[in-house]
C-alpha cells in the first residue's frame, strides 16, 4: 500500500510537471486577456501532429520538433487571424474560440480515427526501485519539464523579449506608447502558448493515449490550475499543477479515476471561490 | 424613437401588438401545417419547439443579465434524467414528470448558481464549466442517474380518458403537446424579459456597479436569473425526453450539449426576444441538412460561430433590428 502511494506520487510529479508545460502555456495567453477555450485542442493537435510526424520519420524527438513548430505557426495564424478583430471583449473571444473546438476535434476525427493509440516511447527501458519498476521514459519527461521551465523563467525575466511579453500585457497602451509593437508580441506570445501545449501533448502521449477528444478535459484542467495559481504567476502554475497532479496520482489509487478527477475539480472550484485571484496573489 | 412621449407609447404599442399578432400567426401556421408535414419535418419542428424553450432560459441568463454559463447541460440532462426515473421508479406519468424534472432543476440552479454567482465573467464562465465536467463524470461514473454512457431508454405511460388513449410514442400527439409547452414557456419568458425585473436584469449587465449602487441587491439577482435558466433547461430536457427520445444518458451532460444553446442564441441575436427561436429553427434546420451529406458536420458549426462572432456580435435580430430603425429615421 506504501509502495503504491510511492508510486502514485511520483507519478503526480511526473503528470504534474506536464501539466504545468501546457498551463504555463494557457497562462501566458490569458495574460494577454484571451481566455483561449481551445488550448487544449492545440495540446490535442499537438499529440497528433508529433504521431505522424513520429510515425513518418521515425524517430520520437525530431518529431516533437515538427509538432513544436507547427503548432506555434498554428498559434500565431489563430492569433492573427481569428482573435485580432476581437482582442477587446473576452467574452467575445472565449465563444469564437469555442467554436474552435468543434473545428480541431472533427479534424482531428477525419484524420486521426475515433480509436485512442499511443506514441512508442524513445526509452523503453525501466529501473527498480521499491517494489515496482519504473520506466525511465517518465523520469525523462520530467527533467525536460524542469528544463523548460527554467528556460521559461529566463526567457520572461532575463530576456528584451520577455520584458515586452510583461510590458504588453500589464498596460498595452503604455508599452505601444514606449514604442513596443504590441501586436506583434501578443502574436507570438500566442504561437509560444500554443508551442507549450503542444511539448505536453506529446511528452504525455507515450504515457496516455491520443485520442481526438481528450483536448476539452485538459482545457478544463489548465484553466483551474492557471486561476488558482494566478494568473501569469510561474511559481502559481508550477504548484498549482503539481498540486492536481499529486491529487490525481495518489488519488487514483485510493479511488477509481474519474472519481480522482472529480474531486480534485471539486477541491480547485472551492479554492477558485474562496480565492478568485489565486492562491498566491495578494 | 419620436421625441413625443405619446408618439413613443403609441409606437411601444403598436409594436406589441405586431409581435403579438406575429407570434399567433406563427402559432397558427405550425399548428395547421402538422397533418401536411412528413415524418422528418415533423420530428424537426417538434425539436425546434423543444430546443428553442432550452436557448430562451439561456438567453435570459446571457442575452439580458450578461454572464455566460458554459454548464447549462447540468440543467438539460438533468430534466431528462429526473423523468428517466420518475417513469421509472416512481411510476410517475407524463405531467408528473415534467413537474419533478422542473423542480429538480431550479433546485440545483440554485444550489450551483449558489456558489457560481460569487464571480463573474470569464471566471463564471469557468466555474460553470467545472461544474458540468463534474457532473458529466458524476453520470458516467454512478450509473443510476443516467444509466452511464449506454444510457436508459424508457416509455411514458399513456393517458387515458373515458375510453380514448393519448400516447407519448405517437408523432402528431408529441407535436401537439410540444407546440402547447412551447407557447407557455415562451410567454412566460416575454414575460419576465419584459417585466421591470427583467429591465433590472438588462441593468446589470450594462453597468453592474451602478446596479448595486441603485441598491438593487445584484448577487441575488443573478441567482434567479440563473434560476431561471436552469428551470427552462429543465423543462426542455424533460420535453425532450418525454416527446423526442425517450432516452436519457451521460452523453446529454457534456460541454458540446452546454454549448448548443449559446450557439443558438448568439445566432439569433442574444438579448432580444425573439433570437434565440429564430437561431434554434436555422440551426436545428442547418444541422439536418449537413448532417445528413457529411458525417463531420460539426467543423461547420464550428466555423459558422466564428464567423458569427466575428462579423456580427448581434446575430440575426441584431441586422434585423438595424434595419428597421434605418428604415424608421428616413420617414
Amino acid at each position: 500500500m506504501i509502495d503504491q502511494l510511492i508510486l502514485g506520487g511520483i507519478n503526480g510529479i511526473v503528470w504534474g510537471l506536464i501539466l504545468a508545460l501546457i498551463t504555463l502555456g494557457l497562462s501566458l495567453i490569458l495574460t494577454m486577456d484571451v481566455p483561449n477555450v481551445a488550448h487544449g485542442e492545440l495540446y490535442m493537435i499537438g499529440a497528433v501532429i508529433g504521431f505522424f510526424a513520429i510515425d513518418k520519420l521515425g524517430f520520437f524527438w525530431p518529431g516533437l520538433g515538427v509538432a513544436i513548430v507547427v503548432v506555434f505557426f498554428l498559434g500565431v495564424a489563430i492569433e492573427r487571424g481569428i482573435l485580432r478583430p476581437i482582442e477587446d471583449d473576452p467574452i467575445r473571444i472565449l465563444i469564437a474560440t469555442f467554436g474552435l473546438i468543434f473545428v480541431f476535434q472533427h479534424v482531428a476525427l477525419i484524420v486521426f480515427g475515433g480509436a485512442p493509440r499511443r506514441i512508442e516511447p524513445p526509452i523503453t527501458e525501466s529501473f527498480h526501485a521499491l517494489s515496482f519498476d519504473y520506466p525511465i521514459y517518465r523520469i525523462v519527461v520530467g527533467i525536460i519539464a524542469v528544463i523548460i521551465l527554467i528556460g521559461l523563467y529566463f526567457m520572461l525575466y532575463r530576456t528584451k523579449f520577455g520584458l515586452w511579453i510583461r510590458a504588453s500585457t500589464q498596460d498595452r497602451d503604455m508599452a505601444m506608447a514606449m514604442g513596443i509593437p504590441v501586436n506583434r508580441v501578443f502574436m507570438w506570445t500566442f504561437g509560444l502558448g500554443a508551442a507549450l501545449g503542444a511539448i505536453g501533448g506529446v511528452l504525455a502521449s507515450p504515457i496516455l493515449a491520443i485520442e481526438y477528444s481528450m483536448g476539452l478535459e485538459m482545457t478544463v484542467l489548465a484553466f483551474i490550475v492557471v486561476i488558482v495559481g494566478g494568473i501569469g504567476s510561474l511559481k502559481g502554475t508550477l504548484i498549482g499543477a503539481i498540486i492536481i497532479g499529486e491529487l490525481e496520482g495518489i488519488g487514483s489509487v485510493l479511488l477509481n479515476p474519474t472519481e480522482a478527477r472529480m474531486i480534485s475539480l471539486l477541491v480547485l472550484a472551492v479554492v477558485l471561490l474562496v480565492r478568485p485571484k489565486g492562491l498566491f496573489k495578494r | 424613437m419620436g421625441s413625443n412621449p405619446m408618439e413613443r407609447k403609441l409606437f411601444a404599442l403598436n409594436k406589441e401588438i405586431l409581435y403579438y399578432f406575429i407570434f399567433t400567426v406563427v402559432v397558427i401556421v405550425i399548428a395547421i401545417l402538422q397533418p401536411f408535414l412528413g415524418y422528418f419535418y415533423k420530428v424537426l419542428v417538434t425539436q425546434i419547439l423543444v430546443f428553442s424553450i432550452f436557448a430562451m432560459g439561456f438567453n435570459v441568463l446571457f442575452g439580458y443579465t450578461g454572464e455566460l454559463s458554459f454548464g447549462q447541460s447540468i440543467f438539460y440532462g438533468l430534466g431528462a434524467s429526473t423523468v428517466a426515473l420518475t417513469i421509472q421508479h416512481l411510476s410517475g406519468g407524463f405531467l408528473t414528470s415534467i413537474l419533478f424534472a422542473v423542480i429538480v432543476c431550479l433546485g440545483a440552479a440554485w444550489l450551483i448558481g449558489f456558489f457560481a454567482i460569487r464571480v463573474t465573467g470569464l471566471y463564471f464562465a469557468i466555474i460553470t464549466i467545472i461544474f458540468s465536467v463534474v457532473m458529466y463524470l458524476a453520470a458516467l461514473n454512478w450509473k443510476w442517474i443516467a444509466g452511464g454512457d449506454d444510457g436508459l431508454t424508457f416509455r411514458v405511460p399513456a393517458w387515458k380518458f373515458f375510453g380514448t388513449t393519448i400516447s407519448f410514442h405517437n408523432l402528431t400527439n408529441d407535436y401537439y403537446f410540444a407546440l402547447i409547452f412551447f407557447v407557455i414557456a415562451f410567454l412566460i419568458y416575454k414575460r419576465i424579459v419584459e417585466s421591470p425585473y427583467g429591465k433590472v436584469l438588462q441593468s446589470i449587465r450594462e453597468n453592474e456597479l451602478r446596479a448595486s449602487v441603485i441598491g438593487y441587491n445584484v448577487k441575488r439577482i443573478k441567482l434567479t436569473s440563473f434560476i431561471v435558466a436552469g428551470g427552462f433547461a429543465g423543462l426542455s430536457g424533460a420535453l425532450n425526453a418525454n416527446l423526442i427520445s425517450h432516452y436519457t444518458s451521460a452523453n446529454l451532460f457534456t460541454i458540446a450539449v452546454s454549448g448548443e444553446p449559446v450557439i443558438w442564441t448568439l445566432i439569433g441575436g442574444s438579448g432580444t426576444i425573439a433570437g434565440p427561436i429564430i437561431g434554434t429553427a436555422i440551426m436545428v434546420l442547418f444541422i439536418n441538412y449537413v448532417s445528413t451529406t457529411f458525417r463531420n458536420y460539426l467543423i461547420f458549426i464550428g466555423i459558422l460561430i466564428i464567423v458569427v462572432i466575428i462579423a456580427t456580435p448581434k446575430g440575426i435580430m441584431g441586422i434585423l433590428n438595424s434595419v428597421y430603425e434605418k428604415r424608421r429615421r428616413k420617414t
